[in-house]
């Protein structure tokens, strides 16, 4: 299925605030607040778990530097970073995106929680499933090189063959 | 709150000082020495993860950095990609081990978006289908003209804040500034064009006559013709031809 947001970012409909090779940072076109900004990969993922690990470091560093920008410009006093990841958690479009949400008191939104009460047991059981998979954390994927210069030395490499192949045509 | 002396002693401090003072009353400075107890589900050289013992989801996961930071801006560019990549993995992690359907990633930055501790975290919450929790963003409509001013405003101040030339301002707004360009374009359009139209058939003859000799020869031919061309279409717009 065509993903709707690769779409907008493809005709360049939406409202650009930053670009780079790899992210774009729109303006949420129904805002929750005035600033309500959308920071996604320009490739199209799902779900947090398929983005490559560099782009999601950049991705929230550019949220964190955008923070401050939206701090100084729209006297914004915190910010919140949300990701809705899966559609139990409220995810709406089919494209991973962080929602930067800048806050001032009387905004209207909350994000506040009830805690819910376990046990002592509850929680060691949790602890003991999470931490036997954590330990496989450690290496991150990074960005590969460009492979810019293989492809010229591909192309010439082709005018060659092109030439040498005319060249043995010729001899007969 | 505190005492008259005390806002005088806080008032003489140096800025490490007071640094040094927030990390002394800091819960998760001392979580993270391992003098107050936590249930810690990881931990490297920068960050560890820990159970929230408030969790708004059972498998509620805090990562933290280990140095005190109190806010998201003052935490350096190294710490940040590292915690959040550690983040994604965490996630996985519980849609895996805990079987959640979804996971929430939420950070507070400031007392306003809801964050109580003086010490940059993120949340991990496992998320499941009508678990009540309320991260949901209400989508309002907003109006083109002020979404397209507001766009402007941003654009150029994060341009300026990330040393970003801001000479090419992309205009999306199909109103008055472009109407102007084309005003532009159409008084230099027929020298252009005609420099065009001809450019074309100069090289397509030179093509025919030429078509006999290997085809390398020819793309430089045309590349040269290009050039010229290009120069040519300057100096017309110069006005020195």
């Amino acid at each position: 299925m065509a993903c709707e947001i690769c779409g907008l970012i493809k005709t360049g409909k939406l409202k650009k605030l930053y670009e780079d090779k790899n992210i774009i940072a729109v303006l949420n076109p129904g805002p929750s607040v005035n600033g309500h900004i959308w920071l996604m990969p320009k490739n199209h993922y799902t779900i947090i778990e398929q983005v490559p690990d560099y782009i999601i470091a950049h991705l929230f560093n550019m949220a964190n530097k955008i923070s401050v920008s939206l701090f100084e410009a729209l006297g914004a006093e915190g910010t919140n970073l949300i990701v809705q990841n899966g559609i139990a958690a409220g995810q709406k479009h089919s494209h991973f995106m962080i929602d930067l949400i800048p806050r001032s008191g009387n905004d209207g939104l909350s994000f506040e929680w009830q805690p819910k009460q376990l046990s002592e047991e509850e929680m060691s059981t949790i602890e003991l499933r999470v931490k036997e998979e954590t330990k496989n954390i450690g290496a991150f994927e990074e960005e590969k090189p460009e492979p810019v210069n293989m492809d010229k030395e591909k192309e010439i490499l082709s005018d060659e063959e092109n030439y040498l192949v005319k060249q043995l045509r010729r001899i007969p | 709150m505190p005492t008259e002396e005390e806002m005088e002693k806080l008032k003489n401090m140096s800025p490490e000082e007071i640094i040094e003072l927030q990390k002394q009353q800091c819960i998760f400075c001392h979580i993270i020495k391992g003098e107050v107890a936590s249930k810690k589900v990881y931990d490297d050289e920068k960050c560890i993860a820990i159970l929230d013992i408030n969790p708004a989801n059972p498998g509620h996961v805090l990562i933290l950095p280990k140095e005190h930071y109190g806010i998201m801006p003052v935490v350096p560019e190294d710490i940040i990609k590292h915690i959040f990549m550690v983040a994604k993995h965490v996630s996985a992690i519980l849609l895996k081990a805990l079987q959640a359907q979804g996971t929430s990633i939420f950070v507070a930055n400031g007392a306003v978006a809801g964050q109580k501790a003086q010490h940059f975290m993120i949340h991990v919450i496992p998320r499941m289908e009508k678990d009540n929790l309320n991260f949901n963003l209400p989508e309002k409509d907003a109006d083109e003209k002020v979404l397209e001013s507001l766009r402007k405003k941003l654009y150029e101040k994060i341009s300026r804040d990330l040393k970003i030339g801001i000479e090419e301002i992309p205009n999306e707004n199909p109103g008055k500034p472009k109407e102007k360009k084309t005003v532009k374009k159409e008084e230099k359009a027929p020298v252009k064009k005609a420099e065009k139209s001809k450019k074309p058939k100069i090289v397509e003859a030179e093509f025919k006559e030429k078509a006999k000799k290997p085809k390398q020869e020819k793309k430089k031919k045309a590349k040269k013709e290009e050039e010229v061309g290009l120069d040519d279409i300057a100096d017309l717009f110069s006005g020195k031809v």
